[in-house]
């Protein structure tokens, strides 16, 4: 299937100091691709450019066949990008609920009350995101993904500081949103969860990136195994 | 402000004016940095005049009662 987003050959520099050279990353329809790198690859930067967030200094950006030089988040969204930052989702002024109730007007989504119980924070609608633990916060933001049924998903370290329980919830909503056809890319470093659940790998480094195809194929990659994975890496079959 | 600067509020220049816009204009974009709300905004697709109108527009209708009011007394 075609990429229905894609960030072609993108570079970055910040104050002088390059942190992507050539980079692409495509998100395809009814798969869950992971992004993977180091800290400081690249990836949070390359997830920014592609959903519109910052800009490239060079590269493009194709969305649902129309090519953009210069992207913003708010038009993307409007064509069925949501975008998962790394940082807070919602607004601190206004209670869950209400922030939900934008997105289903906004879009015309889907009810609230039915994708918060399915999240199981349907508790949680009427505090503000301030009041909400982590693991709610997040399951909250897929609530928040539920209504708005995207056509794609960008994803920014969305395990981060999560406990394995809300993990495995995320997880499964991801593979969930994936076999409906959505486009789903997600970054983040926990290696064996995204392993189990990707359909396909790239790497970021060095500036640039690889697409090293499924997970097993990632496993089998010289370069990544021995730079990133490390020596203490068991692929899925168990092999070292 | 007002009486440091021994200015009367509700007959300031027009220059006065618009710079009370601009500052609650600005003020009202720094509010909406302080909340969090960059991501949920850009989600919603709402576009950046209409940032820009809503963190404007309630100080210019504002300044618009002022200055009529200046007027009137």
């Amino acid at each position: 299937m075609n990429p229905l987003l894609i960030a072609d050959c993108v570079s970055k520099a910040f104050r002088g100091r390059s942190v992507l050279t050539s980079a692409s990353l495509r998100a395809v329809p009814g798969q869950l691709r992971a992004l993977l790198g180091s800290n400081g690859a690249g990836k949070s930067t390359l997830i920014k450019i592609a959903t519109g967030w910052i800009r490239p200094d060079a590269g493009l950006v194709s969305y649902d066949g129309d090519a953009y030089a210069s992207v913003r988040l708010r038009q993307l969204a409007a064509r069925g990008l949501f975008y998962l930052p790394d940082h807070d989702l919602f607004s601190s002024a206004f209670t869950v609920r209400a922030q939900l109730e934008m997105i289903r007007r906004r879009f015309d989504g889907a009810a609230i009350a039915e994708a918060a119980a399915r999240m199981g924070v349907a508790e949680r609608l009427d505090q503000r995101p301030s009041q909400l633990s982590g693991g709610e916060l997040r399951r909250a933001e897929l609530a928040a993904i539920l209504v708005r049924q995207p056509r794609c998903l960008i994803a920014d370290e969305p395990y981060r500081g999560i406990d394995p329980k809300d993990a495995e919830h995320l997880t499964r909503t991801f593979r969930e949103l994936a076999a409906a056809g959505v486009a789903v890319v997600v970054t983040g470093h926990e290696v064996p969860t995204l392993l189990a659940a990707a359909d396909h790998v790239t790497w970021c480094t060095s500036g640039t990136t690889y697409e090293l195809g499924s997970p097993a194929a990632a496993e089998q990659h010289d370069q990544f195994r021995r730079d990133y994975l490390g020596p203490q890496h068991h692929d899925s079959a168990g092999s070292p | 402000m007002f009486a440091y600067a021994e200015l009367e509020p509700v007959r300031l220049t027009s220059l006065g004016s618009l710079q009370v816009v601009l500052v609650t204009a600005a003020l009202a974009w720094a509010e909406m940095l302080v909340l969090k709300e960059r991501a949920l905004i850009g989600n919603l697709g709402v576009s950046r005049a209409s940032v820009a109108a809503m963190c404007a527009v309630p100080a210019a209708l504002g300044e618009t009662v002022v200055i009529l009011a200046g007027f009137t007394q």
